[in-house]
């Protein structure tokens, strides 16, 4: 899973990047984007049992209510108002079943190769340690001319004198970015709390984690005292080890017993 | 015995010691008597941080997440849901996640009211009480925010559990035949009958637990147990207590449970007894398993009242039979349908003097209480017998696997657009059946209905979100944007 990786170019391109991930369920840039403003998004197809889990959880620490939780403020990022997406700066929403309505207002849109729309594209083919994906950054109207110079920066940046970069732009509407990174190049996750989607009921906290990379894993977890207990995906959880991650459904980590300041995400 | 592996997982959401709940003692029974035998055991539980797991052997998940877990393993699943606020989790995990429901209280209205369940949805299951009565005192709650006890009495909100289990387990004939009286045959048809489980493992001795309360050998111990709630007729006890002091027997009353005291001042209703029954009467509090066995082993007689009852079942008074202490209930609902040499029945009308007499009686004569208790004890071990209990669930559960249940609740979307006449028999046969979020137009040529109109046309559940008035020369009429709760009869 090659997330990880884009996160980091698109990090490294597009500086002030305000991202909303409504891919939340299925795979978006969160974590790895961790001050993202996310959501399931209403279209998915949930099982209402995954629906209702999703739900309970607030995202900034906790403060602020999902996308999809709260239809004033819903609105208002569909709108593309300033003040919801933190200002006027480049705008980027994943996973959104329909992209025409976010071009329409100025955001950069994360989506599948299969979606179609009538828009500027850059077919991204990222390859990162023995994992391909492909993703597509659909741009509004000048969009891609603009772009794609810092992209392939990014990519030359993250590939370093191990990987590759390939970026061709084959129409003024079309271009296509590979990058294939050596495993180093994607670096421990931290996430503070603060940035963390979370819910906390009686001493007791779930932290949504997002859909992780399929592959092993290991969590450090800063706390203020010894924890009670761990959990995992629901189950008791040795936070020593080393864990596969659903490759399906996001991750929840539940923690009692004491106060969490960040977790660190590391390859096992 | 099956090995582990030849034994089908079973996912049970359920609160566990140390919940101070009736059902988590119940429902750790329960899961000690399936695990290994039956089934492999898992616990979904709100309170999945505790430590250590409260059933040695089966491991504890996260309620939220539970439904993960049953995908995984086959899907058998059972609830033990009750009336209280610690099974608020239940009924929202058996929504989605469905399977088998061991029904302990009638009624759930409580449940309903404290679990922060939505108004529709209790509007919802008062609506379905039988008319005229539950739409009625529905509508008082909706429009004037009138709730009475009448409301808990009179209206049943098991109609969804119902629904969406693939059977239902009750304690009780009484309990199976009231919910086949208010929500007919067909809606019932997967409702069992399995008693209370009787404890396995040995309660203690009457000396011994004398002993460690201190309590002299030869008082006569009168003990209540559990909430100490309005149904439980503390008032006829204490009056009843107060006659026998007062005719010159002598006794001690523990009430070995809490207090609630929200329902019932157990407390101020003792401080305003004769001073006598000040004097031999205290209230234990909470107790743990061992203390309440105790307790239950060193009484004389366990009184036992429930009136009115709804069918609901006694954790304490399988306690007493396990002990061989005597019993008195009420001879009413599900307690009347204990033999009478099991127990000691007091009608419900003049209870206080039938108890006082019978409190007598069992104190002048000893061995009448033991011989009840006795009797109430080959009773319990003859057909309450943990192994049988435990057999009987695990053959409801693998019987009802590929039942059908109603759907869960719908996932946001295009709200359909339903039309109908602008009267109420109209209104209801378009809604019949609907749940979610929906429009209803109603084709008012030349009328100019207000919100109170429109109120009364709608089910009493409905939540009317929005109202549009479409004037001539289109359709003429009122387009209401409305929000029906996930389940309705």
């Amino acid at each position: 899973m090659t997330v990880p990786l884009l996160a980091a170019m698109l990090r490294r391109a597009l500086p002030g990047l305000r991202v909303l991930d409504i891919a939340l369920a299925g795979g978006g840039l969160y974590p790895w984007w961790p001050e993202a403003m996310v959501g399931p998004g209403a279209d998915v197809a949930l099982p209402p049992a995954e629906r209702a889990l999703l739900a309970r959880f607030r995202q900034a620490g906790g403060a602020q209510p999902l996308f999809g939780q709260d239809a004033a403020r819903d609105a208002a990022l569909a709108a593309g108002a300033p003040e919801e997406w933190g200002g006027s700066g480049p705008r980027l929403v994943v996973g959104a079943g329909d992209p025409a309505p976010w071009l329409a207002v100025g955001a950069m849109v994360l989506t599948r190769p299969e979606t179609a729309a009538a828009a500027e594209r850059a077919m991204l083919i990222l390859g990162l340690g023995g994992a391909v994906e492909q993703r597509d950054l659909l741009l509004p109207p000048g969009g891609l001319a603009a772009a794609l110079p810092s992209l392939g920066a990014a990519a030359r940046d993250l590939a370093g004198s191990d990987g590759e970069v390939g970026l061709r732009a084959i129409t003024p509407r079309l271009a296509a970015l590979t990058l294939f990174a050596p495993a180093s190049a994607q670096e421990p996750l931290v996430l503070e709390r603060t940035r963390l989607v979370l819910q906390e009921e009686a001493g007791r906290l779930r932290v949504l984690l997002g859909v992780l990379p399929h592959r092993a894993l290991r969590l450090r977890l800063a706390t203020d005292a010894a924890l009670s207990a761990v959990f995992l995906d629901g189950a008791a959880f040795d936070p020593a080890a080393a864990f596969l991650p659903d490759a399906q459904a996001p991750t929840v980590l539940g923690l009692a017993g004491a106060r969490l300041r960040a977790i660190e995400i590391h390859p096992a | 015995m099956a090995a582990a592996a030849d034994r089908p997982a079973l996912t049970v959401f359920t609160p566990l010691p140390p919940a101070r709940n009736g059902i988590a003692d119940y429902a750790a029974l329960l899961l000690g008597a399936l695990h290994g035998t039956h089934h492999e055991c898992a616990a979904a539980c709100e309170a999945w941080d505790s430590t250590p797991p409260p059933v040695p052997g089966i491991p504890v998940l996260d309620a939220a997440l539970a439904h993960r877990h049953v995908a995984r393993s086959g899907g058998r699943v059972l609830h033990q849901l009750g009336n209280n606020s610690q099974h608020g989790f239940v009924l929202r995990a058996l929504r989605h996640t469905p399977g088998v429901v061991t029904l302990h209280d009638p009624g759930l209205l409580h449940l309903h009211e404290v679990a922060a369940e939505p108004a529709s949805a209790i509007l919802a299951g008062m609506a379905a009480a039988p008319a005229p009565l539950g739409p009625l005192l529905a509508r008082q709650l909706r429009d004037h925010g009138i709730s009475t006890r009448a409301n808990h009495a009179l209206c049943d909100l098991t109609g969804e559990v119902l629904a969406r289990s693939r059977a239902v387990v009750v304690h009780s004939r009484f309990a199976a035949a009231r919910l086949r009286a208010l929500h007919g045959a067909a809606r019932t048809a997967h409702v069992s009958v399995v008693p209370h489980p009787l404890r396995p493992r040995p309660m203690p001795s009457r000396e011994a637990a004398r002993a460690a309360l201190g309590i002299a050998p030869d008082a006569f111990l009168v003990v209540t147990a559990g909430f100490a709630t309005r149904a439980k007729r503390f008032d006829w006890i204490v009056a009843a207590l107060a006659a026998v002091l007062a005719g010159g027997t002598d006794l001690a009353w523990i009430h070995a449970g809490a207090e609630r005291r929200e329902e019932l001042d157990l407390a101020g209703l003792i401080a305003g007894a004769a001073p006598a029954l000040r004097a031999r009467s205290r209230i234990a509090g909470w107790l743990d398993d061992a203390a309440l066995d105790r307790h239950i082993a060193a009484a004389d007689v366990l009184v036992n009242l429930r009136f009115p009852s709804l069918g609901e079942s006694s954790g304490a008074l399988a306690r007493a039979f396990a002990g061989g202490t005597a019993a008195i209930v009420t001879d009413t609902a599900a307690y009347a349908e204990l033999p009478r040499a099991a127990v000691l029945h007091i009608p419900p009308i003049g209870a206080a003097r039938a108890l006082a007499a019978a409190l007598v009686a069992l104190a002048r004569a000893p061995d009448l209480a033991r011989a009840i208790g006795a009797a109430g004890r080959r009773f319990a071990e003859a057909t309450m017998a943990l192994p049988a209990i435990a057999a009987a669930h695990a053959a409801i559960i693998e019987a009802s696997r590929d039942l059908p249940v109603a759907a869960a609740p719908a996932a946001a979307g295009e709200p359909p657009l339903l039309i109908a006449a602008p009267d109420a028999a109209a209104v209801h046969r378009a809604l019949a059946g609907v749940t979610g979020r929906c429009r209803l137009f109603l084709g008012a040529p030349g009328a100019d209905p207000g919100p109170a109109p429109v109120a009364a046309l709608l089910p009493p559940e409905a939540a009317l979100r929005g109202l549009r008035v479409l004037l001539p020369p289109a359709m003429p009429g009122l387009l209401l944007d409305i929000d029906l709760p996930g389940w309705r009869a």
